[in-house]
């Protein structure tokens, strides 16, 4: 509401003298040609077409002022015209006469409303009009315009072939378009005057300022229709363009979205089940880690890694899916390159020896002369005892005691009444239940690869159709061979050569020669009866005490008793049933 | 020339913008009577000078302008509801009417036309 001299002054003359002069004969068809002044309304980025009607808000001061002088006048008339494309970004400071096109649109204000700052106008296109002069800047843009004629149409023909090739254009469009209102679609595909549709399209195409400008300067409807029809022929292009990316990006979704429930239910069905331990995918995600923690030698690597894939690709239903993981496991635990450190003192060794069992000297000193060539050389092959004796000597302690004195983790394994060389060597994989043999067993036990395994009851390994176990011991105990030692099971190489062996027997004559070769054979005899006394007073009596739950002086046995009881009772060459 | 918004344009635009004809049109009844037709116009606000209304076969145009006259200085708009500017009604009648006598006057606001056919 700014200029109260320029509105009422300057604006009801040329409005209300137009008319005037027409009035005679026909008041409302403006003549074209006539000049006449008007304000001005700068358009950014927008074109308004003659023959539409598009709701503006009007906020910039200068902008406002021209509504202002197009409501003071008596017909509420206003020229929009359109700012120049190369200078619509300059900035948003308001446009001077010079960046304006010389071809607008006379604008008729339908309504007005003001919300705060900003001026709400519904305004209908009605003519070109051309500036022949402009009047002023401020408060609002002022020109002298005149009406262009009319568009003509050179080829009525041309025209009309044009109109339908864009109404087939707009199905096509529409079709695309779901959310384009119904009265537009009737607007546009019924039986529409052609300069018409072209300058909806044109308003509603959002073409840039450049092409609405074209079209709005375009002077006949043959031009008029074949801009249309070339904007919109890109614009469809556009649409569907688009259109097929959505579409392709929505079923690329839709796939992964469907994976993802799938999965998601599967999850759920497995949980419902009970064996929801992360499932299969994080089974394996873990066996991956230990493998890439655990310090294995290459080629079990690689194995294990072609094992680990092959368990990934299968579902945690397949029969073949838990053989692969406890296979994993078992490579995994199995001690490849971890030993135990030996300590090798000599005096403590006889120490602990001495402390464990009386007399024996001849063995103990067997022993500690072993000890000492692996002091001297500590990646010297590891010898095999076989203490051979009656029952009840010791021989089973014994080893116990060269385990601690080594300072080694020590397991034992019975070999007595084994009939079965799988039973050594394992089952292969596909057998159904397979496990690895005895020996890769006890060294997972243990822990280590330099455990002293003690090797029971060798003299009472069976022999039948099923195979020799013996032969199986050939191997294991060559300490040429057993350094690549393969399992059934396991199918790959393992070092068994830092295994300390301590086989015992009663009798050596069971025992295959060849398999004779292959130990150190350390005799036991049986105790002396005055070897028994000491051992009894030393080590049984006291034991016994305390199992029985006596103090010491509540029970004394007197060294003629225990005499007595040893060689008139028992009568056997060890102290077993003493 | 680089459009950011150009997929959404006929979205959004096309619900705000409509075509139109060049002028507005004002409504109308049309009664059939004894006499021939009687057509009311709702078109207060016209000065009868700056109002045209001519017959053609069997259509009835109703023509002109309404200009705000109410308009003083110190004025300023808050509120604008009323069309103002030219306008045009065209009224077909299923006979021809050449041959009818016209009348018009106004009657509380609107225009009433006259037609008496004989």
């Amino acid at each position: 509401m700014a200029e109260p001299s320029d509105i009422p002054v300057s604006t009801p003359e040329p409005e209300s003298q137009q008319p005037g002069q027409t009035s005679g004969e026909a008041p409302s068809p403006r003549p074209s040609g006539e000049p006449f002044e008007i304000a001005v309304l700068a358009l950014q980025n927008t074109t308004l077409f003659p023959e539409t009607v598009v709701p503006l808000a009007v906020g910039r001061p200068r902008s406002v002022a021209a509504v202002e002088a197009a409501l003071a006048t008596e017909e509420k008339l206003l020229a929009c015209i359109t700012v120049r494309a190369e200078v619509e970004n300059a900035g948003p400071q308001d446009a001077k006469p010079g960046d304006l096109y010389q071809v607008g649109t006379l604008t008729m204000i339908k309504r007005m409303e003001r919300m705060e700052e900003t001026m709400h106008i519904i305004a209908q296109g009605t003519e070109r009009i051309k500036v022949l002069e402009w009047k002023q800047d401020e408060p609002h843009l002022r020109a002298v315009v005149q009406i262009l004629p009319d568009v003509v149409t050179v080829d009525q023909e041309a025209v009309e072939a044009l109109k339908r090739n864009v109404q087939a254009m707009i199905q096509e469009a529409l079709a695309l378009l779901p959310g384009v209102p119904p009265e537009v679609r009737v607007a546009m595909m019924g039986s529409v005057e052609p300069v018409r549709l072209a300058y909806f399209l044109g308003s509603i195409l959002n073409l840039g300022v450049e092409q609405e400008q074209k079209m709005l300067e375009a002077d006949t409807a043959d031009e008029l229709l074949r801009l249309a029809h070339a904007f919109l022929a890109r614009e469809l292009e556009i649409i569907q363009l688009r259109s097929k990316i959505a579409t392709e990006a929505q079923s690329e979704m839709d796939k992964s979205q469907r994976d993802y429930i799938l999965r998601q239910q599967m999850k759920a069905i497995q949980k419902e089940l009970g064996d929801d331990e992360g499932g299969e995918r994080a089974e394996a995600e873990l066996l991956r880690e230990r493998l890439a923690k655990a310090d294995l030698p290459d080629d079990v690597r690689t194995e294990a890694e072609r094992e680990l894939k092959r368990l990934e690709k299968l579902p945690s239903a397949a029969p073949d899916y838990h053989v692969i993981r406890t296979y994993l496991d078992y490579v995994l635990e199995l001690p490849w390159r971890k030993s135990s450190e030996d300590k090798l003192d000599l005096n403590e060794a006889r120490r602990i020896l001495d402390e464990d069992h009386y007399g024996l000297e001849d063995v103990k000193e067997r022993i500690l002369e072993f000890l000492a060539v692996i002091k001297l050389r500590p990646d010297a092959k590891s010898p095999i005892l076989c203490f051979v004796g009656p029952p009840g000597v010791g021989k089973t302690s014994l080893g116990r005691s060269i385990a601690r004195a080594l300072g080694r983790q020590f397991e034992r394994m019975s070999l007595g009444g084994m009939r079965d060389e799988a039973e050594l060597r394992g089952h292969r994989r596909t057998y159904i239940g397979s496990m690895p043999g005895r020996i890769i067993q006890s060294i997972r036990r243990a822990g280590v690869n330099n455990p002293v395994l003690m090797l029971d009851e060798i003299d009472k390994l069976g022999n039948d159709y099923r195979g020799d176990p013996s032969s199986a011991l050939l191997e294991i105990l060559d300490p040429q061979q057993n350094s690549t030692f393969r399992d059934h099971y396991l199918d790959l190489p393992f070092d068994l050569s830092r295994i300390f062996f301590i086989a015992t027997a009663n009798q050596m004559g069971p025992i295959p020669p060849p398999l004779r070769d292959r130990m150190e054979v350390i005799g036991i005899p049986g105790y002396s009866d005055m070897e028994k006394l000491q051992i009894a007073k030393r080590y049984l009596i006291p034991r016994q005490l305390e199992e029985n739950g006596l103090k010491p002086g509540q029970l004394t046995i007197s060294d003629a008793t225990i005499e007595l009881i040893a060689t008139r009772y028992t009568r056997e060459a060890g102290v077993r049933q003493l | 020339m680089p459009n950011p918004n150009r997929e959404i344009s006929l979205l959004t635009v096309a619900h705000r913008v409509r075509p139109s004809g060049r002028l507005w049109n004002p409504a109308a009844d049309v009664y059939r009577s004894k006499e021939g037709w009687l057509v009311k116009v709702d078109l207060a606000g016209v000065c009868v000078d700056d109002l045209e209304i001519e017959i053609e076969q069997s259509s009835l145009r109703v023509r002109g302008c309404r200009r705000d006259t109410f308009f003083k200085e110190g004025f300023s708009y808050h509120q604008m509801e009323i069309t103002y500017s030219r306008f045009e009604k065209s009224i077909q009648f299923p006979c021809s009417i050449e041959a009818a006598s016209l009348a018009h006057h106004y009657l509380d606001g609107f225009l009433i036309v006259n037609l008496r056919c004989n």
